[in-house]
Formats: structure tokens, sequence, C-alpha cells
């Protein structure tokens, strides 16, 4: 059973390092995800595990073995990339048992999985159908099942679902994960879509610039982010700056501007430090009573996707920031102009120390 | 008078007809969103306005102008697709400057409005690169840029954010819609994104097999669906079928399955008839509500799913139903977890109710 192991791994493109000394661990039965801004290196890393490329240092190693030196075939890794052609003259039921047959295995031992394949794809009635017949987004779907019939222990998925639409696209993510952990595989997943790596992953890997910026699980790396990249990277924050003022304990007060003061659980710092708190649109409340810190504001800009509300406003100090709620059952109001007053509690606000570069330059996405 | 106008337009593909009909007005400076599943007509629609296609049958009218067999040219309009086609041998600068329109102005004029262009989209300081330097993002905004250099004042963008990354799409999709208003300029924006249509159109046109399903503000699509299609492909739903038994002042009573009743605020259906009862995720509550004496079931949690700033619970149903529920994750129940034991409810005032599509449930909410 396929655990991946990377020991210092670097890929370099001319002056580009592409991947700059990797390490990290796939267990085995493991579906984890690489997320990252274009140009992160999540492709090259994909493409050094597979044996696409070698990498200019560092040892890969696949179920214990070290294959730096082993042939893509023989790695035994599946692939689900975007773009799979299918064979044109052959139906979707040949594409999709096409794998299997090469590999010589039975229709005893095919035909099921490739009726599993069929039928989670909701292709079923159209087994006989050639792909021209097809929509992209129905070949697009052949095409997954294709790879999946011809099943590795170990699946590598490139975008596997950037080509569908986002509401076929949801549906057939959550089947994804439950096919992989069913079929007991061991799956790396690369995706451009965050909400996609949080549902679908066990863990959760962030690249920039060549390096793995954080691993964790995906509901740790939304809610407590070790760095400010990621905080941006996984959803959308707030960002604000702010001078430590005070320390107790475990809390740290901090001064965000025109005598604007957080509380926050985070207490790893020293009083004059200079900070970025950040805390996520949809941690703001509102209340009848006071509830943590309050902050009050002028509504500059009101949205509604769908049930939620999505309210612009700006703060005393000058600041613009995004709040998000649900409208629900409380169906409240915004209206443009009007003074708004919301909650945060502390343990929902997290603070980072102010970067080197500077604040832009870290959250900058491209 | 609208800016653009299409009159009972209808294209076919030998069997397949990608527009059926359509009459659409939109009006100048609007911001449309034209939303729809893959193989609705949208790239069709956006490409006949272009001029790119000839309809078979209808009229286009483009500032009350018959534009019918007019080249791409003389309509005012500039389109742009998803894969950014720039000239990858010219830089930022040379690319947003070629426009036909503008190279036979003077040269202190173009530089100026190339200049001003490139400030609005954040790319004067990299004048100089080529496109292969530049990030997905930063050359859809060239793209944009030179679809702006050429003075049109009709924006037509088939899927424009598609190829980018999630994450930068948030951000871009509101700086798209900023320049638009900013430059007064009226835009058709394709997308089989809903949540990019419902955050910047100021109308939402949702097309199905070639026509128009539903029109009307992002939040009348999503608060009043006009069907089981809209209601699913925008936003979502839990969708139960029934037969309406009672109705009266206060509300309607429908049986689904074998006499599980679902109380409903709505009276417009008729004792007999044969219904799809609908109610969004984020409506379905864990726990019984106060006061609430019908639509109270139990079940159990089959599985939860984070998606960032919400969580998706599914629940298996003591009657066999699966119902979702959708939380932002600051308002989620903290201890739900797989096996547990819920009741679910809902309020009668959150369900919609449908009459039943004549293809079947399935077939009416499936969007492919």
């Amino acid at each position: 059973m396929p655990e991946v192991k990377l020991v210092n791994v670097t890929k370099r493109y001319g002056n580009i390092v592409a991947n700059d000394n990797i390490n990290l661990t796939i267990n085995d039965g493991e579906y984890v995800s690489v997320i990252g801004p274009s140009g992160c290196g999540k492709t090259t890393l994909i493409k050094n595990i597979s044996g696409i490329i070698k990498p200019d240092e560092g040892e890969i190693y696949i179920a214990g073995n070290l294959v730096n030196e082993v042939s893509i075939e023989d790695r035994g890794i599946g692939y689900v990339f975007q773009n799979i052609a299918l064979f044109p003259h052959m139906t979707v039921w040949e594409n999709i048992t096409y794998g299997p047959a090469v590999k010589g295995w039975s229709p005893e031992k095919t035909n099921p999985l490739a009726l599993e394949m069929l039928e989670l794809i909701k292709l079923s009635a159209r087994s006989d159908a050639y792909p021209s017949e097809l929509s992209g987004g129905t070949q697009q779907k052949t095409a997954v099942a294709r790879a999946l019939t011809s099943r590795a222990e170990l699946l590598i998925l490139d975008e596997p679902l950037g080509a569908l639409d986002v509401k076929v696209r949801t549906e057939l993510r959550y089947e994804l994960r439950k096919l992989v952990k069913d079929l007991g595989l061991t799956a790396l997943h690369i995706t451009h879509d965050q909400e996609e790596a949080m549902s679908i992953s066990d863990r959760v890997i962030v690249m920039k610039r060549g390096r793995i910026v954080e691993v964790g699980n995906p509901i740790d790396l939304y809610t407590k982010p070790k760095n400010i990249f990621t905080a941006n990277f996984v959803g959308e924050a707030n960002f604000l700056t702010g001078i430590i003022l005070k320390i107790s304990d475990d809390e740290s007060l901090i001064e965000i501007g025109d005598g604007l003061r957080l509380l926050t659980k985070n207490g790893n710092y020293n009083v004059n430090d200079r900070v970025v708190v950040a805390f996520r649109p949809e941690f703001a409340y509102i209340t009848h009573v006071k509830m943590g810190n309050t902050l009050s504001g002028i509504i500059t800009e009101v949205m509604y996707s769908g049930n939620i509300g999505r309210v612009r406003m700006k703060l005393s100090n000058g600041d613009p920031i995004v709040i998000k709620m649900a409208l629900g059952i409380k169906n409240h109001q915004f209206h443009l102009n009007d003074n708004i007053t919301i909650n945060i509690l502390p343990e929902n606000i997290l603070v980072y120390p102010y970067p080197e570069k500077g604040l832009e330059m870290e959250l900058a996405l491209e | 008078m609208s800016l653009i106008q299409l009159v009972d337009v209808t294209k076919k593909y030998d069997e397949v007809t990608a527009l059926d009909h359509l009459s659409l007005s939109i009006e100048d400076k609007e911001y449309v969103c034209v939303l729809g599943p893959t193989g609705a007509g949208k790239t069709t629609l956006l490409r006949i306005i272009a001029g790119l296609l000839e309809p078979d049958e209808g009229k286009i009218y483009i500032a009350g102008i018959l534009v019918n067999g007019l080249p791409p040219e003389e309509r005012n309009a500039v389109y742009m697709f998803q894969q950014f086609a720039l000239f990858p041998h010219m830089n930022v600068w040379q690319n947003v400057s070629f426009s036909p329109v503008i190279k036979d102005y003077q040269e202190s004029r173009i530089k100026r409005l190339t200049l001003e262009i490139l400030e609005m989209v954040k790319l004067a300081d990299r004048r100089d690169a080529f496109p292969h330097e530049l990030s997905g993002g930063m050359q859809q905004r060239v793209a944009l840029a030179r679809g702006i250099a050429s003075g049109s004042r009709i924006l037509l963008l088939d899927e424009p954010l598609g190829a980018l990354d999630a994450r930068l799409r948030v951000d871009l999709r509101a700086q798209l819609r900023k320049l638009a208003e900013d430059q007064e300029l009226t835009t058709i924006h394709v997308t089989h994104d809903q949540e990019e249509a419902l955050m910047i159109a100021d109308r939402v046109v949702v097309i199905r097999k070639g026509k128009i399903e539903q029109m009307g503000t992002p939040h009348e699509i999503y608060t009043s669906p006009k069907s089981a299609f809209i209601m699913s492909f925008v936003g979502g739903a839990n969708f139960f079928e029934g037969n309406v038994i009672k109705v009266d002042d206060s509300g309607s009573i429908i049986e689904i399955l074998d006499r599980q009743k679902v109380h409903v605020s709505d009276i417009s259906r008729n004792v007999g008839e044969k219904v799809v009862v609908a109610v969004r995720l984020e409506d379905i509550i864990l726990g019984k509500v106060d006061g609430l004496e019908s639509n109270i079931f139990s079940g159990m949690i089959k599985s939860t799913m984070f998606l960032g700033s919400s969580i998706e619970y599914v629940i298996k149903l003591d009657n066999g139903i699966t119902v979702s529920s959708k939380r932002l994750i600051s308002d989620a129940y903290k201890s739900q977890k797989p096996k547990e034991h819920v009741f679910v409810s809902f309020l009668p005032e959150k369900c919609y109710v449908f009459e039943y599509p004549k293809i079947g449930l399935l077939k009416e909410i499936e969007a492919i």
C-alpha cells in the first residue's frame, strides 16, 4: 500500500526554483490536495512524484521504495488529467474499459467496476455513445471514469473537475472522495478551487513560490491558518494592521487606529509589536447584547449572494472591512450609509507578526 | 430605448437548436450575467450579438440599429473569451495600443489613452512585460484593457474568469464590475458560475435549452425561482415529490412518500395535484424550532462536509429520504458528527412548491 515520501526535493527550470527543498509525507489511504497560486510549483510537484520529470535533488519514495530512477509506468500510479482526450472511435463503454483490457483483466472483474463508474457519472444510458455525441462536460466525466476504471493504488488527479460546470463539479467531488476511500486508494489532488480542496481532503497542502507554506486538515487551515498567505488564500479574510497595547496571560489588546481596540486570544507577542490582525467575514456577528469585541462603521456596499448578505463597511479608523451573514431565519436588512455595529469574538481573531516585506506583498496572489 | 435588443432569435446547428425564439432587451450601462448549464446556448447568444455568428431567424438591434449582417467591428462591441488571445510577440503596451480603433490616432493621444487604461487595470508598471511573463490574472487584465482600448461601449464576456484560480476570480470579478461601472460600459457576461452571476450582475438571465427560463435581479432569481430547475441551478435545494391533500387559508398539506406530511404556506395548488416541494439547504434546521409542530423529522447525520466558510450536513431521515443542510461555519452546530441522531425541521414559509415537471423531477433538476 502506497505511502508517498519526498525528502529534500528540488527542481529548477533555469533561474526558477519550481520545487524548493520539499519535504512531505502522504500517508497510505490519505486524500491530500495541493493548492496555491499559478506558478507555485504544484504541477511540478506531481510531475516529480509521477516520474514525468526527475528532481535535481532529493529522493522520492513510493511505498517505501526509492523511485527516482523508476519509470512512469512502473510507479503504480493512476492519473486523471483535466484534458484527457478520449478515443474518438470508441464508445463510452469501450473507452472506460480500455485500461483494464490492456492490463488483461477479465470482463468479470472489469464490468462491475465499469458499471459502477457509469452510474456514478450518470452515464449508464449513454454507454454506447461516442465522445462526439457528448457535451464537453460529459466527455470530461467519461475521462474521469476511464482513469478510475484502470485503477492503481496511488491516484494523481490534476484538476480532474476543472473543466466541469460548478454544479456538476460539486456533485462529483463528493463521489470522487467516496470512491477513493471505498477503494482504499491514496490520492493526491491538485486544484485551483479552494472549496474543492477543503471539501474533498484529509489534508491540504498550500504552496507558494516553490515551497510548502502550510499543511493541515481543512478546518484548521481555514480557522487557524499559521500565516497570512494561507489565511488569505484559503478563503476571504479582513486584514488590519495594529500595535500590541497590552498583554496579559494568553490575551493581547491590539490598537488598530483611531482608538479602536481588539482583544485577541493570541498572546505570543510583546507590547509595541507591530502586528496584522485578521478575521473571516462570517465571524462578524450582529447581536443585541455585546459579545466580545465590538466595531462600528458605515455601510458602504451591500451585496447578496443567495442567502448570504455581504456588507462592506468603513471603520472610524478608515479601514474597509467585509462581513458576511446568513439571512436565513433572521432576515437581516442592510441599508447603504447606515451605521452598523458588529461583534467579533477574541478567539476568532488571528494575529500575525507584521511581514518584513509589507502586508500587500504578503497578500499578493499573482 | 434598450441599447441591445434581440427579437425572436433562433439559431440551429443541424439538429440542435442552440437558441430557440429568444427575445431579450439590455439597457444602456447595465451589467447582465447570462447563466446556464453547458450547452444551454450562452456562447451562441454572445457570438450572435458580437456578429461572429448570424442567426437563422430574428433580429438584433444595437442602439436602435438593425445589425444583422453587419461585421463585428461595426457593432461597437468587443468580444472576450476565456483564453486570453494576446499577441505573444508583443509586450503589454503594444498589445493594448494595438487596437484597430486607436491606431489611427495621433501618437500622443494613443500614449495617453493606453497609459490611462493600463493604470485602470493596475498594470502600468508591467507595460514592458510579454504575455508569457505574466500570470493568468494579469494576462486577462491585459486582454480586458485591450478590449476597452478599442473604444467599444459594449463588453461581451464569455467566461472571462473561467481559466483563473478560484481565489483570484473572486478578486477579479469585483474589479471587473467596478471597471465596467466606471467606464459606463454595457456588459453581457456569460458564466456557468452562479455565485459569480449573483454577486456582480444587475440582472441575471438564466437560459436553458436555448430559451430564457427566468430573468431578474439576483435577489429575485434566488428568492422567487420560477421552476425547480432554477431553484436547483441557482443555489440548490432539497426536492421532494408529493401530492396535495389539503388546501385552506393557512396553507397546504402535501403528502410525500407514504403518509409523511409536509406543511407549506403556499396555497396556489389544488388538492390531488402532483407537485414538487423544495427547501433550500440553509432553511433545513438541525433541531426542533420553537413553536413548530409540523415538518419535524428524525434522522441520522450521514456525512459532514467542510467547505471553508460553510459546512454541509447530509442527513438520512428515518423515512428513507436524504436531506442536506448548510450553515456558515460561524453559525454551525458544533457537535454534529456522523452517525449522530438529530431532528430536522423547516418552516412552512420556507417551502417552495412547483408543478410536477413533465420531464420528471430528476431530469428537471439535473443541470447537465
